[in-house]
């Protein structure tokens, strides 16, 4: 039984609270990589993890989906309490089972009645005052749980109802702890919190407000002290009191770090006059400037930021603040709901400039506050945004004094400081490519490694646009292989002089530093674009260039280190034997066939030469003539060795094939110029039944392509629409060779055929 | 990779009598069961048999999957009680989810629901958004509960699953409902989240050979949309645009949205200075729209309409006799 009770009150204090409001959150899971792919400026570097939860964020509820609940870190709380207080009284893993197990209960009713009988007769156990004081607290505390398990997550109906506390029982624990004779601070303290607990969840909660206000200055202001206070806040919430359980949400979040979440979420909102009104009814500044920054949180995070300065110029409660405005703002920037619109420039129109320049008024005075690093990488990293570089490298300059000795907050000084130089850049000279060269090899190759930093730090979107950012600068300046390199655009390798200059950089043995760098990082290596123009050489029936070039193809180990398999380059294994051409296309079918051969791209090539070289001999002409048909036939969309065009630059997977490779990939030319030779080739009525056959293919898929496939909005032809029609090869094997074996063959395994002899011709369907 | 010319047979579409009652029935998705007057008498009025109630949401808490906002009854309905489970995407997602387990466990929770309560519950309904990612573990899940639930077993059925049903499959279920609404993301751009002829008609001629049997739900309800720099901040249930107009702090601006002219909390939200409210809903016109134009497409006559869903701000702005008014045009 895993089940604990105490994981329940626990839950219990979470679950009292969960009644403040929440954000509509919709999903939005796809596309959703992370923080570090739409922002730069990583709240983690600036605020302690009592804030974290508050960061901001985007989709979801709270920032990394964290959650309202604390059991794991609580139950080892309230063990250590334990166990540092029985000492040697009690056998330790005793401690364990009764605190947190709920199968403990029988053994503890025992000990119980034993402590409540003859002392004389009580186990050894029970010998010390301090074992007894826990037996004690045990039964109460296990007493009051029953009430107070109302659980997020079980499925047990039973265990969602409330069941209020018995007022014999709350009256049972306060007067026991009334008459607590010459208290024991940690036992007293226990017992005082029972006290409320139990007054929390029986029917008059109102009087724990009472109660802890007649007896919380006796205790210690510790984690239980404001539990307790928590359920105080609770019961005026209940009372629709919000201005009081919003001042002690206040005073929660001020001064128990460890339950900021839980404060903040139950605080209610306030619009500016109720606001105005509640900081008046407080007299702590700090708690004043809680008050502010939770509202902050829900509204209006600026004129959080502004008041609270105003109240406490130094409250911590300003950074978190701070950091949500930096974010939000960064977000209208660098858009967070379209990642991929990475411009070079920056759009700063929507950017709170007020807030901007107040925070350049409060920074004459960095000393007043909180954390003036943060304030400064704020204010350069929101100046920059506006194009603002100068302000934002003096700013940057200035909050490297106050990040010392912390890694988060120096990389990212580093950061900004990159991409401040990247986005005042006019073209590279090679004073440039010097002084960013450490820059950039830091970002893309040390950074990704770096484990201190990796957990937390925003480098991908700043990752992305400074490649998109210099190639927009090559670009400028006429220099188009640069600008591919750092940003590939689809249809570069369409032209070929560029794709030569392409092969020659990469080529080059001793590059610079800086192209280097930018070759590693270039999505493409030789032998895409070797294959991709084998497999273009192929389609055009120039074979010869096509072993050439896939020969070079080879598999590099760098790209199988990237996640390639092994469906790349001159050693793919076609999945099914690419000269076969049977009646039904069944890829599955033929991949699943048992081969003797197995064909790798290279090696179909060099067949396809061999036999290429034959039909221009007239070397058996039909035979040869026929398997190259059905070779090109094959490695067409329609066929079992799509393998044969899957390249990184082609990029064609699917079932939507491009406009510029449709005549290739959907295109028939070669098998019917093929299939034709064997025709006129062949020497009986067999071979002529077969190949004529093997053309109403052809007509099929062309049909098949200029019907559905090559639409734009092609999704599936369904039954309504037309399958087949009267082709010529049809026409002809009906007509010609109704009296071959391949013929009966063909009605057998061919719906559309049969269809088509038996209905009248030329209908369909 | 074998190329699917899907060959579809039709089915004959048998010509059922047209005299053939359809029935009224209502959702009910509160967390507490304990209908006003107005709504028992609209149960009542519409001679509703059954009644779908939300029984419990399944979603994941610290990555288990676990029942949220269970039903409590206050009253027992007279009317034959259809327990729905709505389980959220997330649950069917995560690789971590022990399907066959959560099967187990649901029955479990509902059986335990009824025994408190000492109602029977002769059917069983799904609800889920499932997409192409999960739906392998949501058919897992069917199959299971057909085999460990001996009575009848539906689903709800979005447009898109229609739509694509040879691509997504058809969940092995005796019945569907086909949820006519929530057609599109709610956002301050989209005329119309909850019902948009436009986007109905993209997906509506699918039904034709839709093989399941299906009822049709059909959305009475209507929100506000609560934006702020034209962003969703949040949902404002049941919401009526006489309430907003009637707010002194509000006006209608040219695009039909009432944008808030001085900060304070309204409706039980918390509005900054010129955030807006954008008002959704169905009026009669447009459920007349929806009836003739699914009853042009769908080959078999629904045996029931389930209105979503019961409440009396719903049942108000429709008036008693037009749920029936709807369903006879399905006749």
């Amino acid at each position: 039984m895993e089940k604990t009770f105490f994981k329940k009150l626990l839950l219990a204090s979470a679950s009292f609270m969960a009644l403040g409001t929440g954000i509509y959150v919709y999903g939005c899971a796809d596309g959703w990589w992370g923080y570090s792919y739409v922002s730069s400026f990583t709240p983690e570097a600036f605020a302690d993890k009592s804030y974290k939860p508050l960061f901001y964020a985007p989709e979801e509820k709270f920032y990394d989906y964290a959650q309202l609940e604390y059991i794991e870190k609580d139950r080892e709380d309230i063990l250590l309490d334990w166990q540092h207080y029985l000492g040697s009284a009690f056998p330790k893993n005793k401690i364990a089972f009764y605190l947190l197990n709920d199968s403990a209960a029988a053994e503890i009713e025992q000990l119980y009645r034993a402590l409540q009988g003859d002392a004389t007769q009580q186990p050894g156990l029970l010998a010390s005052k301090k074992a007894q004081n826990f037996v004690q607290f045990l039964h109460y505390a296990k007493a009051v749980e029953a009430s107070s398990t109302t659980t997020f997550s079980s499925w047990d109906y039973e265990d969602r109802i409330v069941v209020q506390t018995q007022p014999s029982l709350v009256a049972d624990i306060e007067t026991f702890y009334q008459n607590l004779e010459k208290p024991d601070a940690f036992f007293a303290n226990r017992i005082w919190f029972q006290v409320l607990k139990a007054k929390f969840y029986s029917n008059d909660r109102g009087s724990v407000i009472p109660f802890f206000e007649a007896s919380a200055n006796k205790q210690p202001k510790n984690d239980l002290y404001y539990r307790a206070l928590g359920y105080v806040a609770g019961a005026y919430y209940q009372q629709s009191a919000y201005d009081k359980s919003n001042a002690l949400f206040a005073s929660i979040f001020n001064d128990a770090p460890s339950k900021r979440h839980e404060a903040l979420y139950n605080f209610r909102p306030l619009s500016t006059d109720s606001l105005h009104q509640a900081l008046q009814r407080v007299d702590s500044k700090a708690v004043q400037a809680s008050m502010v920054a939770m509202n902050g949180y829900y509204h209006d995070a600026a004129e959080a930021m502004k008041r609270i300065y105003a109240i406490q110029a130094n409250s911590p409660h300003l950074d978190f603040l701070l950091t949500r405005w930096v974010n939000a703002e960064e977000s209208k920037v660098t858009d967070y709901y379209n990642v991929q619109k990475s411009n070079a420039t920056w759009d700063a129109s929507q950017i709170d400039k007020e807030t901007l320049n107040w925070l350049g008024e409060i920074l004459k005075q960095p000393r007043k506050l909180h954390n003036p690093g943060l304030a400064y990488l704020a204010y350069g990293y929101i100046n920059m945004l506006c194009n603002e570089h100068d302000v934002a490298q003096v700013a940057y300059s200035k909050a490297k004094r106050f990040g010392r000795g912390k890694p988060l907050v120096a990389a990212q000084i580093r950061l900004f400081n990159l991409l401040n130089n990247i986005s005042q850049l006019g073209h590279v000279s090679a004073k440039n490519e010097k002084e960013l060269l450490p820059e950039l090899t830091w970002l893309y190759h040390e950074v990704p490694k770096d484990s201190v930093l990796i957990p937390s730090f925003r480098y991908e979107y700043a990752s992305s646009w400074i490649k998109t950012a210099l190639s927009a600068v090559y670009t400028k300046n006429d220099n188009p292989l640069m600008a591919e390199l750092l940003d590939s655009k689809k249809g570069f390798y369409d032209n070929e002089e560029l794709g030569d200059r392409m092969v020659q950089f990469l080529l080059q043995e001793n590059k610079s530093g800086w192209n280097t760098l930018f070759a590693t990082l270039y999505p493409y290596n030789l032998s895409d674009i070797y294959e991709s123009r084998a497999i273009y050489a192929y389609y055009q029936d120039h074979i010869d260039e096509a072993i050439d070039l896939m020969e070079r193809a080879t598999s590099p180990r760098m790209r199988n280190d990237r996640g390639y398999n092994d469906m790349h380059y001159n050693n793919a294994v076609l999945r099914g034997n690419p000269f076969n051409g049977k009646i039904k296309d069944c890829n599955d079918c033929d991949h699943a066939a048992p081969q003797k051969v197995k064909y790798t791209k290279l090696d179909f090539l060099r067949k396809v030469q061999e036999l290429k070289q034959n039909v221009d001999q007239g070397t058996d002409l039909y035979a040869n003539a026929l398997l190259l048909g059905n070779a090109y036939y094959n490695t067409s969309f329609f066929g079992n060795a799509r393998v044969f065009y899957y390249n990184a630059i082609i990029a064609e997977y699917g079932n939507y094939i491009s406009t510029k490779n449709q005549p290739y990939i959907l295109g028939m030319s070669n098998a019917k110029k093929y299939y034709e030779k064997a025709f006129h080739a062949a020497q009986d009525n067999e071979q002529r039944a077969k190949v004529s056959y093997l053309l109403a293919k052809v007509d099929r898929n062309n049909f098949y392509r200029q019907q559905y496939l090559q639409a734009d909005d092609y999704y599936w032809a369904d039954a309504k629409q037309t399958m087949f029609k009267d082709w010529a090869g049809f026409q002809t094997l009906k007509n010609d060779y109704a009296d071959t074996k391949y013929y009966q063959e063909v009605i057998r395994e061919c719906g559309y055929f049969r269809s088509y002899v038996t209905q009248e011709i030329g209908k369909g369907r | 990779m074998r190329i699917c010319w899907a060959i579809l047979i039709l089915l004959c579409g048998c010509c059922t009598p047209s005299s053939k009652p359809v029935d009224v029935s209502f959702y009910y998705w509160k967390t507490s069961f304990k209908p006003s007057e107005a709504e028992e008498q609209a149960l009542q009025d519409n001679q509703s048999r059954r009644i779908y109630i939300r029984y419990f949401d399944v979603g994941l808490t610290q990555g288990k999957p676990f029942p949220i906002s269970a039903i409590v009854f206050k009253k027992i309905p007279k009317q034959e009680i259809v327990p729905v489970v709505y389980i959220k995407n997330e649950v069917l997602l995560s690789p971590a989810t022990d399907v066959p387990l959560l099967a187990d466990r649901i029955l479990a929770y509902i059986v335990q629901i009824n025994d408190h309560y000492g109602v029977t519950t002769p059917e069983l309904q799904l609800d889920c958004d499932w997409s192409l990612k999960s739906k392998d573990a949501f058919f897992l899940l069917v199959k299971e509960l057909k085999t460990k639930w001996k009575g009848v077993l539906s689903c709800t059925i979005r447009l898109h699953q229609v739509k694509y049903f040879e691509k997504t499959g058809i969940p092995p279920v005796d019945y569907g409902v086909l949820m006519y609404y929530n057609m599109g993301t709610i956002s301050a751009n989209q005329s119309n989240s909850i019902y948009d002829r436009n986007t109905a008609k993209r997906y509506i001629s699918s039904l034709a050979k839709y093989p399941l049997p299906l009822k049709v739900a059909l959305p009475i309800f209507g929100w506000g949309v609560h934006l702020r720099h034209g962003k969703v901040v949040n949902l404002i249930n049941r919401l009526e645009e006489q309430e907003v107009a009637a707010l002194p702090t509000s006006e209608k601006t040219e695009g039909g949205k009432y944008k808030i002219t001085r900060a304070g909390t309204y409706f039980g939200q918390l509005f900054a200075l010129g955030d807006e409210i954008k008002l959704e809903s169905v009026d009669p016109k447009m459920l007349l729209e929806m009836a003739s134009d699914l009853k042009k497409h769908l080959t078999q006559q629904p045996t029931e309409i389930i209105f979503y869903d019961l409440d009396q701000t719903n049942i108000r702005r429709h008036g008693k006799d037009f749920f029936q008014e709807i369903a006879s045009r399905f006749r």
